[in-house]
């Protein structure tokens, strides 16, 4: 890894004051950037956790060989239909119409209408086969990519507390988000970017900000919000208007800042600020690099769909290029929110042929473009890709042409980082109502990310509130058969 | 606890508290301990009694200083499996097994965690340099680092003293005036004048209720989905504001916060008129808010877990909710205590409460009353209605099972209660007369009535609690309002209706009576009350309620108004009254409700039902007295200055804040898990003190006139092996200034600071970044009118950018100690925001009209932002930096407002020494 342009030559780390083995340990062990920015506002944290434990675990990792070194998480806001698009439920299609023939559990809504089958016909994809419904043609080309999970469960059938769990393994807000974990566990391999960042297309999640949340984690660990058009980041644009005020202004606060530092003992919270302050400056230019898909040639930004008439498509589409530009930027943890459709995400309690339609319409064409783009550049091995929405729909109809939430049994994939490409894991009954076959909870998709991320799930701890938390509470295991 | 630190060799003996009772917890007490219902073979190993009781044959399972005659290690090491324990699962490691015998072999004493034990009044001790003593609690610290074989860092310089000092108190920078008085006569008695004169200011109010709004996770809106808005949060935030200025004992504030609703004497606001003490239990609300749960019973059961999270640690530092499902793992806090708590909620209700300021409303009720007593006297003398009001009342209902039944033969039946003016107390205040139909008609004499004194009262009548065993809910009513069923305490449904449609009903029938008829299928079962709601002008009449399994409301001839055709001017004068109410202050509190018996929930599942408990209290905290009757009586345990936790956990805030860390630093945890005291008998001496008299202020004082707060940032360099963390302490702690400080101190530099204390909050400024379900139509000012950071609207799902860069805390629980983060946002929101240039560019602008030279007016800014005069240097070279920004173009004011952004995000200004 290599250390910070504006103090060439050393890594931050080696100017902390002896402050404790185990925690130094951690940090000069791999980081710097971004990431030693992070670690030194958990040094300002340090002791307050009534132990030492944290530093140790975190200092152990990773606790085995990583298969990933990045995640792109692909959310599907408002959970898409299983038996819509990976899932194909034939008998579901044989009884359209008629009274549902499993025991119906209470739902959102509680309107529950007949056996509703799927409008959209399957084809299998790749040379594996796997049969992806033409909602996603895209997406099906690289069928050979996908583990298909068709056996996901959900503890809450209501979007918000759905979202917080599928975000941070539990149903409330307040508890640090995938994203967070894993930029607390790994740090950032980045000099001036964070480890988490959400490319928001325009769907915040119900439950607002705290999905990225850090919870009781360091505040350095939440996303950050990038916006695919535009500055991006909020203060990232410089306001002078005279080009040559910031130069100015900086010589002026460097030489403050730097006998301040001197008059207080070099202390730690100081120096990081300055260096923080050195960051900030360093993404005003950064983020705009980053922002600039000049570079690109027209066939990638056509490939993406970057140009298509289709406005969610096109904003899906940097979204997905700017995933890529992202992990090539050492990026830990990158999250896509959908765009908007003007179909109230996925979440088609009714409409669910239009919705559904436009839905994927904005996410088919990007997506396949994404995983094509980050094979052919070598990227997509070492980085996991994760598509999931926070629970599936009922296989029958809510009023005449929707469906309703649905926890018991649902499908999520995820390409590259170690994962077994091309194959199913799993099985929903005949209907696609309720997961049958293997079972697995969101908790194990969480140990899985980590596992894969080189991390040990019940050894990434922070102790908060008298506990030891983590991302999988007490649950969670590894599914190894998802390991390639 | 008799010395001050262990020394660094000597390994201390065993601590049930810290080291046995986790293992007990994991591996026996499922059996064996605080929960009578799986207990085996009688036995539990909680409770030294039984352990250590004779269990037949002179078999005990601990014997106390002898592991070998201790049947427990005994069973634990044995390879018969008739006779190992644990019987079922894995083996307890021999670490363990050598752990617990160690403890029997010293004595097997049930010590608990050390927060658990009473507070000690210790002598302060003496030292060897008692100069530097100048308040007992420097005897303290100092013979701490006598010990440890360290020196006081030397004090502060004045100037760096008052910055922080004014910091600590205010949460504002100096005066340049008051700096130069103070360096002038930094005396003993000149610091005191200066402290004092801080702690009368009202901003002190505003900075140590900021403190406390973190505990009770204050904020304005739900969050959740829609971040709908709690109503009226920002009246809890200046009553909190004011608690603190007033200097109310703190034993008083925690009983107002639990049950300010039943104390004897209210506490009353000299200016507004409001019930403080009702106000402060609006914090019981403050949680999130989740719409159209399909759970309702699992969402109240995440609401009171939040409920009882910030009881716990806010008052006492305990993580007592980790008991909802299952006895907590290191303290002492079982299953039936959580749920002992839990009744207490579940027996109390969520009210916005009509608040009549100074008791006019009520005047202007009783005058109402009398007047219309003497006008319905004059035509009842005439002699014509008085039969009809004579008799009993009519059965007005088919026969049902009473239990289910309401027919208002008292217009404020047993168990019903109402807040605000409207609602008839008494059967005198009916029946009523009023003009109709060309004569005057009697209202039914049975019924429930808001406007026994006149229609312009407002006010709420709730029912008592009861189980929804029938699937309909039937009433008779009339009037302008509404009414509502509430399930469970739930009521967002008041914003979001899904899943509860037409529980809220607004009747506008002011003449005939109607039934409303309530489909309570989807929560058969479940807890319900009712809400009968008078909005001021307007009434609400009950004539009976009916709970049935018929969806058809019961047929029947109700007694009707009695018409009698009468005139003359005593009947006008029963029509419209004019009188003058003022409009009730709506506030959100706390009420009693409807005894209820609480159950133990299995695994924390509501619909897993164990023991019935009662309403309760920490068992091992509070002993074996009978529990408390009510959230009163749970209070006045609280702060009985026997309780180990709320003046310990209390006084340890005070320092948290004063010093930048507790010396518990875990401030929210003093638990098994939370971290010991550095300085236990200093901790004690602290809550001894704030137990004497409750004053905050007093404490606060005491601690800023000391020779500890003194002293300077610049450590003995023997330290950094001693005591790398400081938490002795032998020096200050630099620190970053807080979110509110920072915005607070940049809108005084630029001359926009409105001083105007509380009221309604300042729409949270905008950005683009900020989107999502629940934003504000309107963004608000960028400066917030100048207003403090404490008066910035809370909304969960939008909250302010810039304070929440700089940590202010997420509201979801009780948060002590805030991350004290270190981010490049902090570095982008202080270089580009446009918070921060508007301020810069004011406060250059304010500079660059004042009179003096470069010079003088560089000093001034060095002193308003950092404290202190520059040096030498420092003026030359922004002398050097005005000039080169003048030539750049830029106007005088425009190129001190550049200086000002500089001097702004100097890391002088956002540290404090």
């Amino acid at each position: 890894m290599t250390t910070g342009s504006s103090t060439p030559g050393r890594g931050h780390c080696g100017r902390f004051r002896p402050l404790g083995v185990s925690r130094r340990e951690m940090l000069s062990s791999c980081l710097s950037g971004f990431g030693a920015v992070a670690a030194s506002a958990l040094i300002g944290d340090r002791a307050f956790g009534g132990s030492d434990s944290v530093g140790d675990v975190r200092s152990g990792i990773p606790h085995h060989p990583a298969r990933a070194r990045n995640v792109i998480f692909l959310y599907m806001d408002g959970g898409p239909s299983q038996m819509d698009t990976f899932d194909p439920k034939p008998r579901l299609s044989a009884e359209h119409g008629e009274p549902f023939a499993m025991q119906v559990e209470r739902t959102q809504f509680n309107n529950n209408g007949n056996t509703f089958g799927g409008p959209w016909a399957f084809a299998p994809g790749g040379s594996c086969g796997t049969p992806v419904s033409d909602l996603f043609p895209h997406v099906r080309q690289l069928a050979d990519e996908l583990l298909v999970v068709r056996s996901m469960t959900s503890r809450f059938s209501e979007h918000t507390n759905a979202n917080y769990f599928l975000h941070t393994g539990a149903g409330l807000a307040g508890r640090p988000s995938m994203g967070a974990w894993t930029s607390y566990g790994l740090g950032s391999a980045s000099q001036d970017l964070p480890a988490f960042m959400v490319v928001n297309g325009g769907l915040i999640p119900p439950g607002g900000m705290e999905c990225f949340g850090s919870g009781f984690l360091p505040a350095s660990t939440q996303g950050s919000i990038l916006l695919p058009h535009g500055d991006g980041i909020a203060n990232v644009g410089s306001r002078e208007t005279d080009a040559g005020a910031q130069r100015r202004k900086r010589g002026l606060l460097a030489s403050l800042d730097e006998e301040f530092a001197e008059a207080v003992g070099r202390d730690d919270a100081v120096e990081s600020a300055i260096r923080n302050w050195e960051l900030a400056y360093g993404m005003q230019t950064s983020v705009p690099e980053l922002m600039d898909l000049s570079g690109e040639t027209p066939e990638t930004l056509a490939l993406y769909g970057v140009d298509s008439t289709y406005v969610p498509t096109a904003t899906y589409a940097r979204q997905c290029l700017l995933a890529r530009r992202l992990v090539e930027r050492g990026v830990r943890f990158i999250e896509l929110t959908c765009p908007g459709t003007g179909n109230d995400r996925w979440d088609q309690h009714n409409g669910l042929i239009k919705g559904h339609e436009q839905n994927a319409r904005a996410v088919d064409q990007p997506i396949a473009a994404l995983l094509t783009d980050l094979r052919r550049r070598g990227l997509l091995d070492e980085t996991l890709v994760v598509w999931a929405g926070e629970f599936g729909r009922t296989p029958f109809a809510q009023g005449s042409d929707g469906r309703d939430h649905n926890p018991f049994g649902f499908s999520i994939w995820m390409a590259g980082g170690g994962v077994r490409g091309g194959t199913i894991y799993g099985a929903t009954d005949e209907y696609g109502y309720k997961a049958v076959d293997r079972p697995v909870e969101i908790h194990d998709l969480h140990a899985t990310m980590l596992h894969l991320l080189g991390v040990d799930h019940k050894r990434l701890v922070h102790r908060f509130g008298g506990r030891d938390m983590r991302l999988t509470d007490v649950h969670g295991h590894v599914i190894r058969d998802w390991i390639a | 606890m008799s010395g001050v630190c262990w020394p660094a060799s000597a390994a201390p003996p065993v601590d049930y508290g810290r080291d046995i009772r986790p293992i007990l917890a994991a591996r026996c007490f499922t059996c064996h301990g605080p929960d009578a219902s799986s207990r085996e073979a009688d036995l539990r190993l909680d409770d030294p009694h039984d352990a250590f009781r004779d269990r037949g044959d002179g078999i005990v399972a601990i014997a106390a200083g002898d592991p070998h005659a201790s049947e427990m290690i005994f069973r634990m090491r044995s390879d018969d499996p008739e006779l190992r324990m644990p019987s079922e699962g894995q083996p307890v490691p021999e670490a363990e097994i050598a752990l617990i015998e160690r403890w029997i072999e010293e004595g097997a004493t049930y010590n608990e965690a050390w927060s658990w034990r009473p507070i000690e009044a210790p002598a302060p001790p003496t030292v060897e340099d008692e100069a530097w003593v100048r308040d007992p609690l420097d005897r303290f610290v100092l013979a701490s680092l006598e010990e440890a074989g360290l020196e006081p860092a030397p004090p502060a310089d004045p100037r760096t003293l008052l910055r922080r000092t004014s910091y600590a108190i205010v949460g504002l920078p100096p005066s340049p005036g008051a700096l130069d008085r103070f360096e002038r006569d930094p005396s003993p008695q000149a610091f005191a004048n200066e402290v004092d004169r801080l702690l009368a200011s009202p901003a002190f109010g505003e900075r140590w209720g900021r403190h406390w709004l973190d505990l009770v996770r204050y904020a304005e809106t739900y969050g959740h989905e829609f971040d709908y808005a709690i109503p009226h949060a920002w009246r809890y935030r200046d009553a909190v504001i004011r608690a603190f200025n007033a200097d109310v004992p703190y034993d008083r504030f925690v009983i107002e916060h639990l049950a300010g609703d039943l104390v004897d004497e209210p506490r009353i606001d000299p200016v507004s008129g409001l019930d403080e003490s009702r106000t402060l239990t609006g914090f019981w609300w403050l949680s999130q808010g989740t719409h159209a749960p399909v759970d309702v019973a699992l969402d109240e059961a995440e609401r009171i877990d939040n409920q009882i999270d910030v009881l716990g640690k806010a008052f006492m530092g305990l993580t007592t909710a980790c008991a909802r499902c299952h006895d907590h793992k290191f303290d002492a806090i079982s299953q039936a205590d959580y749920y002992g708590l839990s009744a207490h909620l579940k027996q109390s209700r969520r009210a916005v409460v009509e608040m009549d300021p100074g008791g006019v409303i009520e005047a202007a009720r009783m005058k109402a009353l009398s007047d219309r007593r003497v006008v319905e006297d004059s035509i009842i003398a005439r002699a014509v209605l008085t039969a009809a009001a004579d008799g009993d009342p009519a059965p007005n209902r088919e026969g049902d099972d009473p239990d289910t039944f309401e027919d208002f033969v008292e217009p404020m039946p047993i168990g019903y209660r109402a807040t605000g003016q409207a609602f008839a107390r008494g059967s005198d205040e009916r029946p009523r007369l009023e003009r109709r139909d060309g004569g005057v008609a009697m209202s039914p004499p049975t019924v429930a009535t808001s406007r026994a004194a006149g229609e312009p009262f407002a006010g709420t009548l709730r029912s008592p609690s009861q189980a929804i065993d029938r699937r309909y809910l039937h009433q008779r009513v009339r009037g302008r309002g509404s009414l509502r069923v509430i399930v469970d305490g739930y009521h967002l449904d008041e914003r979001n209706a899904l899943l509860f449609e037409g529980f809220i009903r607004n009747i506008d029938s002011p003449d005939e009576f109607a039934v409303v008829t309530h489909d309570l299928g989807r929560y058969l079962g479940r807890r319900m009350h009712v809400e009968w709601k008078d909005p001021g002008p307007g009434f609400i009449e009950v004539d009976w309620m009916l709970a049935s399994d018929d969806p058809t409301p019961p047929q029947q001839d109700a007694p009707e108004s009695t018409v009698a055709a009468l005139t003359g001017a005593a009947v006008d004068a029963l029509g419209e009254t004019s009188i003058d109410v003022p409009a009730p202050v709506s506030v959100l509190a706390i009420e009693p409700g409807t005894s209820w018996t609480e159950h133990v929930r299995l695994r924390g599942d509501p619909h897993a039902r164990g023991d019935a408990v009662s309403p309760g209290h920490i068992e091992s905290l509070d002993g074996a007295v009978a529990p408390p009757g009510d959230r009163l009586a749970l209070a006045q345990r609280l702060v009985s200055p026997e309780h180990p936790l709320t003046s310990r956990v209390m006084a340890n805030r005070i320092w948290h804040h004063l010093f930048g860390r507790g010396l518990v630093p875990t401030v929210d945890d003093f638990g098994a898990l939370g971290s010991p005291p550095a300085n236990p008998p200093l901790l004690d001496h602290l809550a001894d003190r704030l137990r004497q008299d409750w004053s905050v202020k007093n404490l606060v004082r005491d601690i800023v006139l000391s020779s500890t707060f003194a002293m300077s940032i610049e450590g003995d360099p023997r330290a950094a092996s001693i005591d790398p963390l400081n938490t002795l302490p032998h020096r200050a702690n630099l620190r970053r200034l807080d979110a509110e400080s920072i915005r607070d101190s940049m809108v005084m530099l630029a001359g926009r600071f409105d001083p105007h204390l509380g009221g309604p909050s300042v729409p949270i400024h905008l950005t683009e970044f900020m989107t999502g379900r629940g934003r504000p139509g309107a963004s608000g000012p960028i400066d917030g009118h100048g207003r403090r950071s404490v008066y910035l609207e809370v909304r969960r799902n939008f909250p302010d950018p810039f304070l929440q860069a700089f940590d202010l805390p997420v509201p979801t629980t009780t948060v002590g100690r805030r991350t004290g983060s270190n981010v490049p946002s902090q570095g982008l929101a202080m270089l580009n925001s446009p918070l921060v240039h508007e301020l810069s560019a004011a406060w250059g602008e304010r500079i660059a009209q004042m009179p003096g030279s470069t010079n003088a007016r560089i000093a001034r800014m060095f002193e308003e932002a950092y404290g202190r005069t520059p040096s030498r240097s420092e003026i030359d070279r922004c002398t050097a930096f005005i000039e080169s920004a003048s030539q750049a173009g830029g106007s005088d004011s425009a190129a001190w407002g550049e200086l000002a952004h500089v001097l702004l995000n100097g890391k002088e200004f956002l540290f404090l020494r």
